[in-house]
């Protein structure tokens, strides 16, 4: 879900990540690494972001919701118990590796029950560099998922799996009875259900262990006692960096005359310092060669850009490269080294409402899928750069990419097939006459709801041009970024269309699209199912659609049938489920499988890309001549 | 308050009415007024700007589309903008690829945005929009400027001292704040606010920018009629029994008209730049109606390469205020000889 | 003077609380959107919804809301922007703290401006007047309707276009936020908003100075002091001015006065963190405690420079008396 939250926080990222682009289609450019092997250590690496590398602005564990955030949160501040190598999905950057974690998980034959062993010796940064890493704490920082005040509502959503989590969360329970900790070392986690995520869990920023207080042993939730808002500032992570001034902070004093730390002024920047008590030896996935690293936040894409152009920043974070750096980063043999460019896992689709006409026609659906020119919508977007156009749903990352370039609805170049389009707008009950262009009332005016920037407008513009062949006109509404979801997510808006969304990864496996993109449990003020597969009878009248509408299909089963699964076969069934709905419900229309693009300054050597946040992996980035 | 009689906006002080101002004999006071006017060489060519400008957006919108063969909404998204999507600029032979050589002329005098739609047209019709938001925020300014000015200025007193404590407050808000909350509460869903009352769109625009630039009109109307009805014309129309409302519409309205006339030639283009600078910030006309605060907006991430995208809305809006600047002025002139500067 | 200034105040007080409630109507119940839900993520369940909503106290009555956030407004410690309430509803830092750090880049950039339009407006208001009909006169004139007419942020981004990517003379937008505030007005990146602004307002100086220049030099009391004999010049400066620029202190503290609650325009264009681009930030993110606080903060500038305005007109222009 951070792929919406990286549209509902920052309109800009999101324009600059899409507007971003590479696309050749090739898998992205291997790193260069300088002459001689040897990586150079030290220097300082210097960033600019456009907005808050939270997006939001925390940086708190329980609350960063953002692929930026889960960078800083992964590569720097805070081990897992799992976690990821900083590299693309080509080299592994997928797949789960022990961090904290002594071993691989064992788990159960049914993936109900996930048993952790914890690397001893494992110290926090100072100043508590005396308190020791125990399965305590990561209870801790569950529990603080659990508590509504601290997390953000999309982490209940992924953790509710485990045994008395939602107990725990509504004040029924004094703890979660799925979370048992065995010895210091050893956490067992029961779920209620066959969980083969169960790992992805252990491996995002919210599970990352919270140190209990050495002045105050009783508060429950250690540090974090009394931080409900702010434990962002105040955290005291395990990572081979922190934030500067995090050795000073004070848990001996009430948190209220706490002092946060220095080296995080939200919306304003970022210095990160390296941990002392992290241990290169502990740790074989990060190999941190730079001392510090610095964010300046703010300023115009185009500022930033030049930054970068002119050697005066490493890399521009949350913007990547600019449709102009595209142009000339790829056009110029002398540029290219500096150029790179990675699938970022993120879909950007459009959603038809199978409850109002006349997309409650599974025909008109699938003429829409046909007459669409998803080429112009990715050229006005920046062209092939931005993303390789889409033929389903769920992206590489989360099924291992079995799904290959299957296209429900191939057409040349992605610019759409009129005549396919209208032989299954003939076979529509709104096309009475049969020639493929509907001609009832219904397809007149169907209210669409979009984001308000010029990336998004110009999109609808291109979607308007495309129905019009199949005789249907949009009443579009433009609104701010926040206000399309919740529009599109409510029900009795009766919204028929929505053209400018998109969702990406959380973590990489097919529970993060499934479920919620198309699981009645993905109806819900704050969540994503819009075509509202899955509703039922009585929600369609309460809602106040028209008595008669039909009830969609509902494919919760189907969904179901994946989440106990594990491996190559959870995979393969999430790609089965992928074909069964672009075939039989096709009420997404994916667009674009989005790219990220980056340029980097001349001193950065050693590039690599985070496939799990979907960032430059700054552990793994080194600076020429260690930044002299 | 007591702060006394200064005047706190902009346009300074209003003219005199005509019928103040010193007599010569034989000549009516619009004689005095025209033969002052036309000797305004700036004057008129602001008239005359302002005149272009509207016949452009009534009558050269639709000409261009004709002339051109570009549709307002009509995209050229293969011709008109390059692989990585960026518009291309002015051009008088666009190579038209197809499906698009089937749709109009290749004359893009003005270049294309992000679209590939055609930027002249988008700004004539951009000029509808600035010129409508405009004049109905004006009207709305006016209505309530002259009703509360009149009320105030001629009956004095208690209802006075309300009114103008109301026209005080108004005066010391944040507008600019206050305006945009309101244009993001209420534009913000298609529902709009207050019930569904207030719904995004050109009306929206133009409450808020009547609504609360209302008061600098109101305090100059009320000091007119508070000095009019002192004059001798009132007193004789008093004293031949005539009604309140008889001496407020007949004798003191006709003499107030003058200054409202200059002082909504200098207003409108005040408006214009309000509504452009609320739709540049995202809170003013929804973006399905072409309009140059947009447009601004848009060009403002790539100026330095896409220079066409900044420049000629930005030249037409500039205009299209110096104009109504250059006439507003020159109307108050030739109507208080005391600021004439044609009469050196 | 003393019931003059009492008087003034209870006014500041009601304005200030008439801003409150418009602000509170405004922002808090005009929006069809739930703030709760905007804030409790994408992916909440209902109940966690309600659990916001509980915490940020909305499910409390309409009246009871208003005085949790008005209390915030009483600027005594304890209650003045009580961090319990105002804190930003978006990355929880107290919102008194973020103004703190904002309002210094709004200050810089208004007291810039300020200086430099009154060093063009002035001076070209003078010499308009004085020349009548001269070429002077006329450009000056030119220069007044040019800055009168040409839309802020279009100048903004023509200045950075021209000076900063065409002749790299000036720094462009943004201000790097380790570069201390005295540091960047050093680096220059403050001069191209400082002219942005100042020329769109000194054109207003230049307009007024010179009409009430020209206003006064028909006086009768200049005419008895030219008929005393003293020279032109002195008549001028002496005389002249002094009554001619008086009107002119109240339009600048009204001017300082609404720049200093945020120059929010100037403050998009170029990027600089201050008041201006915090209130923006606050609306479009349904920080409500930000944007109440800003609200009332810039309303408070605007009512301060109302009343030092006027009792500085008071000592300026003998002819005006309190009652």
């Amino acid at each position: 879900m951070n792929g919406y939250v990286r549209h509902l926080v920052g309109a800009l990222v999101l324009l600059a990540l899409v507007a971003a682009a590479c696309g050749t289609g090739e898998p992205a450019p291997s790193s260069p690494t300088p002459t001689g092997g040897e990586i150079p250590t030290g220097g300082t690496l210097r960033l600019v972001a456009l907005d808050d590398i939270d997006g939001i602005g925390t940086m708190d564990p329980q609350k960063s919701y953002y692929s930026v955030a889960f960078e800083f949160h992964r590569c720097c501040i805070n081990r897992t118990l799992l976690s990821y190598n900083g590299k693309p999905t080509q080299e592994g950057g997928t797949q789960l590796f022990p961090d904290l974690a002594a071993a691989e998980p064992q788990v159960n034959e049914d993936a109900t029950v996930w048993t952790f062993t914890i690397k001893q010796g494992i110290r926090y940064a100072p100043p508590l560099d005396e308190v020791e890493v125990t399965a305590q704490d990561f209870v801790r920082a569950i529990e603080r998922v659990a508590d509504p005040e601290a997390s953000t509502g999309g982490y209940p959503f992924y953790y509710s799996p485990i045994e008395g989590f939602d107990d725990f969360s509504n004040g029924d329970a004094d703890s979660i009875s799925g979370l048992r900790v065995v010895d210091d070392y050893t956490l067992e986690v029961t779920f209620n259900r066959p969980a083969g995520e169960g790992g992805y869990l252990f491996a995002l920023p919210a599970s990352a262990p919270i140190p209990p207080n050495p002045n105050d042993p009783d508060a429950r939730l250690g540090i974090a006692e009394g931080h409900t808002k702010d434990y962002g500032r105040f955290q005291v992570g395990t990572g081979p960096y922190m934030f500067q001034g995090t050795d000073e902070l004070d848990f001996s004093v009430p948190a209220k005359e706490q002092e946060p730390v220095a080296g995080y002024v939200p919306g304003r920047s970022v210095v990160l310092v390296r941990n002392p008590s992290w241990d290169p030896d502990t740790d074989d996935l990060r190999s941190a060669y730079v001392d510090e690293i610095e964010v300046v936040i703010g300023g115009a894409e185009k500022e930033l850009a030049n930054k970068v152009d002119n050697d005066e920043a490493d890399i521009a974070i949350d913007l990547g490269a600019t449709p102009e750096q595209i142009s000339r980063y790829t056009t110029d043999p002398a540029l290219q080294g500096r150029y790179f460019n990675y699938q970022d896992d993120a879909l950007a689709y459009s959603s038809m409402n199978t409850l109002v006409p006349p997309f409650d026609d599974v025909h008109v659906r699938k003429a829409v899928q046909w007459v669409v020119n998803k080429d112009a919508l990715r050229r006005i977007a920046g062209g092939p750069e931005t993303g390789d156009i889409a033929g389903h749903v769920f992206v590489d990352g989360v099924i291992g990419g079995v799904l290959g370039d299957y296209d429900a609805y191939p057409t040349e170049g992605g610019r759409g097939d009129l005549e396919k389009a209208k032989e299954e707008m003939a076979q529509s009950k709104y096309d009475t006459n049969g020639d493929g262009v509907c001609d009832a009332p219904e397809c007149k005016g169907v209210l669409t709801v979009s984001e308000e920037s010029e990336t998004s407008q110009k999109a609808v513009q291109v979607w308007k041009d495309s129905l019009e062949q199949i005789g249907i006109t949009l009443d579009n509404k433009a609104l701010a970024l926040g206000a399309m979801y919740s529009r599109c997510q409510d029900p009795k808006a009766q919204v028929g269309f929505c053209p400018t969304v998109g969702w990406g990864k959380d973590f990489p496996d097919g529970i993060t699209f499934g479920p919620p993109l198309f699981g009645s449990e993905g109806i819900l003020p704050g969540c994503c199912n819009y075509s509202f597969n899955g509703a039922t009878a009585e929600q369609i009248k309460e809602w106040g659609y028209p008595a008669g509408t039909p009830v969609p299909e509902s494919l919760d089963e189907r969904l179901e049938a994946c989440t106990g699964l594990v491996g190559d076969e959870r995979n393969q069934c999430w790609a089965d489920f992928d074909r069964y709905q672009m075939e039989n419900v096709a009420a997404i229309v994916p667009r674009r499988f989005t790219k990220s693009s980056y340029v980097v300054s001349t001193r950065v050597v050693n590039f690599s890309f985070d496939q799990f946040a979907g960032v430059p992996a700054l552990d793994q980035i080194a600076l020429a001549g260690g930044g002299a | 308050m007591e702060r006394l009689e200064v005047e706190r906006e902009a346009p300074p002080s209003a003219p005199a009415p005509p019928g103040g101002a010193p007599e010569i004999v034989g000549r009516t006071p619009w004689q005095l007024f025209w033969r002052r006017f036309r000797k305004d060489r700036w004057a008129l060519g602001g008239g005359a700007a302002v005149i272009v400008v509207v016949v452009l957006a009534v009558v050269g919108a639709p000409i261009a589309e004709r002339l051109t063969g570009h549709e307002l909404d009509e995209t050229y998204i293969y011709s008109m903008t390059d692989e990585f999507g960026q518009p291309r600029g002015p051009t008088l032979s666009a190579e038209l690829v197809p499906p698009e050589d089937q749709q109009g002329g290749s004359v893009f005098v003005f270049g294309a945005d992000g679209l590939g739609r055609d930027v002249l047209v988008r700004i004539l019709y951009g000029a509808r929009t600035s010129l409508v938001v405009a004049v109905f925020a004006t009207a709305i300014e006016i209505a309530i400027g002259i009703v509360l000015g009149l009320i105030s200025g001629y009956y004095r007193g208690k209802i006075d001292t309300v009114i103008s404590r109301i026209t005080d407050v108004v005066l010391t808000l944040p507008v600019l704040l206050l305006a945009i909350g309101v244009g993001f509460a209420c534009g913000s869903t298609k529902e709009g606010c207050v019930g569904g009352l207030v719904r995004p769109g050109i009306v929206l625009v133009s409450l808020i920018i009547g609504l609360f630039s209302w008061p600098y009109l109101s305090r100059i109307i009320r000091g007119q009629v508070l000095s009019l009805r002192e004059k001798e014309f009132t007193e004789a129309a008093r004293s031949l029994g005539a009604s309140n409302r008889r001496i407020v519409f007949r004798e003191i309205l006709p003499n107030v008209i003058a200054p409202i006339i200059v002082y909504t030639t200098l207003i409108i283009p005040t408006n214009i730049l309000f509504e452009a600078g609320l739709t540049f910030l995202g809170v003013g006309v929804p973006p399905e109606i072409p309009s140059w605060g947009r447009m601004l907006d848009e060009a403002s991430e790539n100026f330095d390469t896409q220079w066409w995208l900044m420049v000629f809305p930005g030249i037409f809006l500039f205009v299209t205020t110096l104009g109504f600047n250059l006439f507003g002025d020159g109307l108050r002139d030739a109507l208080d000889p005391r600021s004439d500067r044609s009469t050196q | 003077m003393l019931r003059y200034l009492v008087r003034r105040t209870l006014f500041m007080i009601l304005v200030l609380w008439i801003v409150s409630v418009l602000t509170f109507v405004i922002f808090f119940k005009l929006p069809v959107r739930d703030p709760a839900q905007q804030i409790a993520g994408k992916g909440a369940t209902a109940e966690v919804i309600a659990n916001v909503r509980h915490q940020l106290g909305l499910d409390q009555p309409l009246l009871e809301q208003y005085r949790r956030f008005a209390k915030g407004l009483i600027p005594l410690p304890g209650f003045w922007l009580n961090e319990q309430v105002y804190y930003n509803w978006t990355n929880r830092v107290a919102v008194w703290e973020e103004m703190r750090r904002d309002f210094p880049y709004t200050a810089v950039l208004t007291f810039g401006a300020a200086v430099l339009w009154l060093a063009i407006g002035i001076p070209l208001g003078i010499i308009s007047a004085i020349r009548r009909g001269s070429v002077w006169d006329r450009a000056g004139m030119v220069f007044a309707l040019i800055g009168v007419s040409a839309p802020t942020f279009w100048l903004g981004f023509l200045f950075l276009w021209v000076f900063h990517y065409g002749l790299e003379m000036f720094p462009g937008s943004g201000i790097p936020p380790q570069e201390s505030l005295w540091g960047s007005v050093l680096q220059g990146r403050f001069f191209l908003p400082w002219l942005t602004l100042a020329i769109t307002s000194a054109a207003f100086y230049t307009r007024m100075v010179r009409g009430n220049l020209l206003e006064t030099m028909s006086e009768d009391y200049i005419r008895t002091a030219r008929a005393k004999g003293l020279s032109e010049r002195a008549v001028t400066y002496r005389h002249g001015l002094r009554a001619a620029l008086t009107p002119v202190v109240t339009m600048f503290g009204l001017d300082v006065g609404i720049l200093l609650g945020g120059a929010v325009i100037t403050e998009t264009v170029f990027n600089i963190p201050g008041i201006g681009s915090y209130a923006i930030r606050s609306i479009f993110q349904f920080n409500f405690p930000g944007t109440m606080g800003v609200t009332v903060f810039a309303a408070f500038f605007i009512v301060v420079a109302n009343l030092v305005v006027d009792v500085l007109y008071a000592y300026l222009d003998p002819r005006v008396r309190y009652e």
